[in-house]
């Protein structure tokens, strides 16, 4: 018989270093004896995968993650290279790398000016990025 | 900007330097922002329960898992108490 959970109710999954753990809530008739845990990794899918997870089952393409990362900067090869970054941010970033080089030359006093520009305008630019007012709308049970 | 004007800005004339610290001011960037979010999709494979995560990652925003009915991709909840039990 199908599974009539739904995902939010069938998975949950937590980070640990650099691993994503996805778990699958038990149903009751899989629960076993009383010192099982209620959860397993996921089990099921059909699928015959292939690529890096050949000879296994599963769902294909069965996750999909959403995560911040670091820019790729492997297409900048040369200085007439553009910087990929929005425009707003370029003043923050000529701040940023003048204070790294008065750094190096141990001009502390300058560098914490750099870098407090740097963040001003970096967060500036956050707060600017979504326009309307800023309120927090309470739901029902807020008092 | 392209790099040759960030040079000319800063006054530093050596590329990899400039592009070594544009990397790590992009890093100091997206830690405050989060502006640079991708997605990706990988296999739900029976019986695994450890998926390994892309270097380039700094902070996973969202875990969704494909409703094989609907097609549809659905998020999942984060466990808080990661002390579970294993085997």
């Amino acid at each position: 018989m199908a599974d009539s959970r739904s995902m939010k109710e069938r998975y949950f999954y937590f980070v640990r270093g650099r691993q994503l753990v996805i778990l699958e809530h038990k149903t009751a008739k899989d629960y076993g004896d009383t010192n099982s845990p209620t959860y397993q990794p996921p089990t099921g899918g059909t699928n015959t995968l292939d690529g890096v997870n050949a000879g296994e089952t599963g769902w294909t393409e069965g996750l999909l993650i959403e995560y911040t990362a670091i820019p790729d900067l492997s297409e900048v090869l040369s200085e007439s290279d553009d910087i990929p970054i929005a425009d707003a941010l370029n003043t923050a970033m000529v701040d940023y790398v003048k204070g790294r080089l008065v750094e190096d030359i141990q001009d502390f006093r300058k560098k914490e000016y750099y870098m407090a520009k740097f963040k001003e305008r970096v967060a500036k630019y956050a707060r600017m990025k979504t326009g309307g007012s800023r309120v927090v709308q309470g739901t029902g049970f807020m008092r | 900007m392209t790099v040759k004007e960030l040079m000319e800005l800063t006054g530093e004339t050596r590329f990899n330097l400039v592009k070594i610290l544009l990397r790590d001011a992009l890093t100091e960037m997206q830690l405050l922002t989060n502006e640079n979010v991708l997605q990706y999709t990988t296999d739900l494979v029976n019986n695994q329960k450890g998926y390994d995560l892309p270097s380039n990652l700094i902070q996973v925003r969202s875990i969704k898992v494909k409703n094989q009915d609907t097609e549809y991709y659905s998020p999942i909840n984060r466990l808080v108490d990661t002390d579970i039990k294993e085997k």
